[in-house]
């Protein structure tokens, strides 16, 4: 539920754009907005993360040369005669402001050229995704352009929002990438005009499948538009799990999207069963949409083996008596999904523990304060990493990892060959990790405590764990990737299936 | 009287100049109003020495507008045919091509026009040393919804043809050289929910793209009746269609 004082100020931001901000240049309104939405985002993080300067420039079209603001009188004598003799019910509204058809402003016409001219080569799948960063769902695309180029298709991704894309250059050889976000970005979502050009630019181009991984465009234009596209083009879209916002509402792309657009979709992919369970049960889509696709874990290295199996301070380490303290790894994201409050209580209640913590804030409005980490004289705070293999020079008795909700977080892949796990049972979780083992709920702080002092009291523990972490990346191979890839319904090619058909 | 395709009816009015197309389907008394009303704009092109005849064509009809249709034998001007292609742009298509006169326009089953549509139309046309496709200049909303708008023709100077990405430039009403709708003729809808729809924002890109220009006859007005219920145009919104691929866009 939004806050009335919220509600209030952004009614009154929109009343005063429209009636004066949108006047100014483009320039100004861009300086002007900055500032604006900055003290907006610190005031209201859970409101507007999402936004950025861009969305908020308003270009203002002029009337068409010649359009007049009344009804000439010409036309109102015609509409008496028609009223006489014609039609009684025809009532003129002579005090009506004239709508304008703006026959001389073609907003994200650039952009539409731009996205027709990339797709034109006619591919066989194209990702929409919002950039190529640092992440899970990145990694997944990366995943999924490896399976198509290595299956011999044509592969494009094209990113929608207007942000940075360092990973773009990891997509394999082959792959073509598109960055769009810049030239939609100042185009008016509440005209739709965003979708108009994603829309256009699929149905002039026809590529054989899209598919939309955590583009908020690409959603939308199916989502109006999905019956016309999937006419030509095939709609695969992957989802991992909900979002939730501080009520503990779901909220994110699953729950704005996915009742719309299923009816459009192919199918959906994910990399867990938990969340499409919940899905069926909470929207009753037909389960045979939904096809797990669980991503391959990282091939194993041997350098880094050799750092993990390296023994680890504490009181069985043979470094015991070295003075060196046991140490715990925590990485990924630094965001409230990754609950840092329970990060600091771990780290308060595991005192005899120091703690290193990689990662850095990457989405956009979702970053957390890092102060009273920082704080903490058992915390080390790392800063980004690349390789998850080069941290295990630090020779960490475990990886805790600590969620509010998830999928099956791929850093846990990365981890479950090296390092013994201490994490909770949530969401998809439980489908790498023996649920027994697992913390029960993330709020849970003495389960996290005592797993963590038993694995250090135990050698055998963490061995067992640690082979059965192993045993469970069986399922996370790229052969076993492939196989469950070409198991969903055209994925990698249907012929002639949802080729656009001639009507009349 | 009956011609030889057997569904066409009506008096013989040899070749006129222009054929007014329109299309009807459940207007019921809308359509008779409407009739009346390009009955109007017949007489006002006949005194101008324009000879134009009313092509109604009935496109499955419910019983009410099957009536009114009937009832139309023997109006002076007025001929009918009867298809069923459950289509708007493929019954318009039908009409062009049964239509007699050299010139068509296209008109709505439940709209009104200005008296002098047909003779601005047919001045204006006549006008361009190229073939075009003329608009009324202005049209008035009526019933459901009230409102105006001027239509700006690419005479205009300011005319952006990249527009038709996001809106329809021009509605459905138009006036050209019979050629014109035979060489380009109306795409097939579609069920709404197929996502398709807005046949005549399809065939003004159509025409766009291969040259043909849209003008606006001076001091022309349609009266385009707003429905609450029973509207194409609100059932292909309430489907959110868009236009079908356009050789527009590929030039754009």
């Amino acid at each position: 539920m939004s806050s009335p004082v919220y509600s209030f100020l952004r009614t009154a931001y929109r009343l005063i754009d429209e009636g004066l901000l949108a006047r100014l240049s483009p320039q100004a309104q861009r300086t002007l907005k900055k500032g604006v939405l900055s003290l907006a985002r610190r005031a209201f993080p859970r409101y507007i993360s999402h936004s950025q300067v861009h969305s908020l420039i308003r270009v203002r079209p002029r009337p068409p040369a010649g359009a007049l603001d009344r009804i000439p009188a010409w036309a109102l004598e015609e509409a008496l005669m028609l009223r006489r003799h014609t039609d009684p019910s025809l009532v003129v509204d002579t005090s009506a402001k004239p709508h304008v058809v703006q026959t001389n402003h073609a907003p994200g016409a650039d952009a539409f050229r731009k996205l027709r001219d990339a797709l034109s080569p006619r591919y066989d799948m194209v990702l929409f995704v919002p950039w190529l960063k640092p992440g899970g769902a990145d990694l997944g695309v990366l995943h999924y352009c490896r399976a198509l180029i290595a299956m011999g298709r044509r592969v494009a991704v094209v990113a929608t929002e207007a942000s940075e894309s360092p990973w773009a250059s990891r997509l394999p050889p082959g792959v073509d990438f598109l960055e769009i976000g810049d030239a939609i970005a100042g185009l008016d979502e509440q005209r739709g005009e965003p979708r108009a050009v994603i829309t256009r630019a699929l149905l002039e181009c026809r590529p054989g499948a899209i598919h939309i991984i955590g583009s908020r465009s690409a959603w939308d234009a199916v989502s109006q538009n999905g019956a016309a596209i999937a006419q030509a083009t095939r709609i695969y879209a992957s989802l991992f799990c909900d979002d939730y916002d501080a009520d503990g509402v779901p909220v994110g792309l699953a729950v704005q999207f996915l009742p719309s657009c299923a009816r459009h979709l192919t199918a959906v992919l994910s990399d867990n069963a938990h969340y499409p369970a919940r899905w069926h049960d909470r929207w009753g889509i037909d389960r045979a949409h939904f096809h797990r696709v669980p991503f391959p874990a990282p091939d194993p290295m041997p350098d880094v083996a050799a750092m993990a199996d390296a023994p680890t301070p504490g009181p069985q380490g043979e470094s015991e008596g070295s003075g060196e303290r046991p140490r715990l790894l925590w990485a990924g994201r630094l965001d409230r999904q990754k609950r840092p409050d329970i990060l600091i209580e771990l780290a308060r209640s595991l005192p005899e523990f120091d703690w290193h913590i990689y990662g850095a804030q990457v989405v956009p409005g979702h970053g957390v304060d890092m102060a009273p980490l920082r704080k903490l004289r058992n915390v080390s705070i790392m800063g980004a990493y690349s390789r998850f293999g080069d941290l295990l020079a630090g020779r960490y008795l475990a990886f805790v990892y600590t969620s509010q909700w998830d999928g099956l977080p791929n850093v846990l892949l990365e981890a479950a060959r090296y390092l013994p796990i201490v994490a909770p049972a949530v969401g998809g979780i439980p489908e790498l990790l023996k649920r027994e083992r697992l913390v029960p709920s993330i709020d849970d702080i003495p389960g996290f405590v005592e797993a963590v002092r038993r694995l250090h009291a135990d050698t055998a523990l963490r061995q067992s764990w640690l082979e059965e972490q192993r045993r469970a990346l069986d399922g996370h191979t790229q052969q076993r990737f492939m196989e469950h890839l070409g198991r969903v319904p055209g994925y990698f090619g249907a012929g002639d299936a949802g080729r656009w058909q001639e009507v009349g | 009287m009956m011609s030889a395709t057997g569904n066409m009816r009506g008096p013989d009015v040899g070749v006129p100049d222009v054929t007014v197309v329109v299309t009807a389907h459940k207007e019921g008394p809308l359509l008779r109003m409407s009739i009346n009303s390009l009955a109007r704009c017949r007489a006002r092109a006949i005194d101008a020495g324009i000879d134009v005849d009313i092509l109604v064509v009935g496109d499955a009809t419910d019983a009410t507008t099957s009536r009114v249709i009937d009832d139309l034998q023997g109006f002076a001007g007025v001929r009918t045919l009867r298809v069923s292609h459950r289509d708007l742009g493929l019954a318009r298509n039908a009409g062009i091509q049964k239509a007699r006169g050299q010139w068509v326009a296209i008109a709505d089953g439940d709209d009104l026009y200005g008296a002098d549509w047909i003779v601005a139309s047919m001045k204006r046309a006549r006008s361009e040393a190229s073939p075009c496709i003329v608009h009324p200049e202005l049209v008035i909303l009526f019933g459901a919804e009230s409102g105006y708008y001027w239509q700006r023709g690419e005479e205009s100077p300011d005319f952006n043809r990249d527009c038709a990405l996001h809106i329809n430039p021009f509605n459905s009403c138009a006036f050209a050289h019979k050629s014109v709708f035979i060489d380009h003729p109306y795409h097939a809808v579609g069920p709404a929910e197929g996502g398709f729809g807005f046949e005549d924002w399809h065939w003004n890109c159509e025409t766009m793209a291969a040259g043909i220009r849209h003008l606006t006859a001076p001091s022309t007005v349609q009266f385009v009746r707003r429905k609450e219920v029973g509207s194409l145009s609100k059932l292909q919104a309430m489907h959110s269609a868009v236009i079908r691929p356009s050789a527009l866009f590929s030039a754009l």
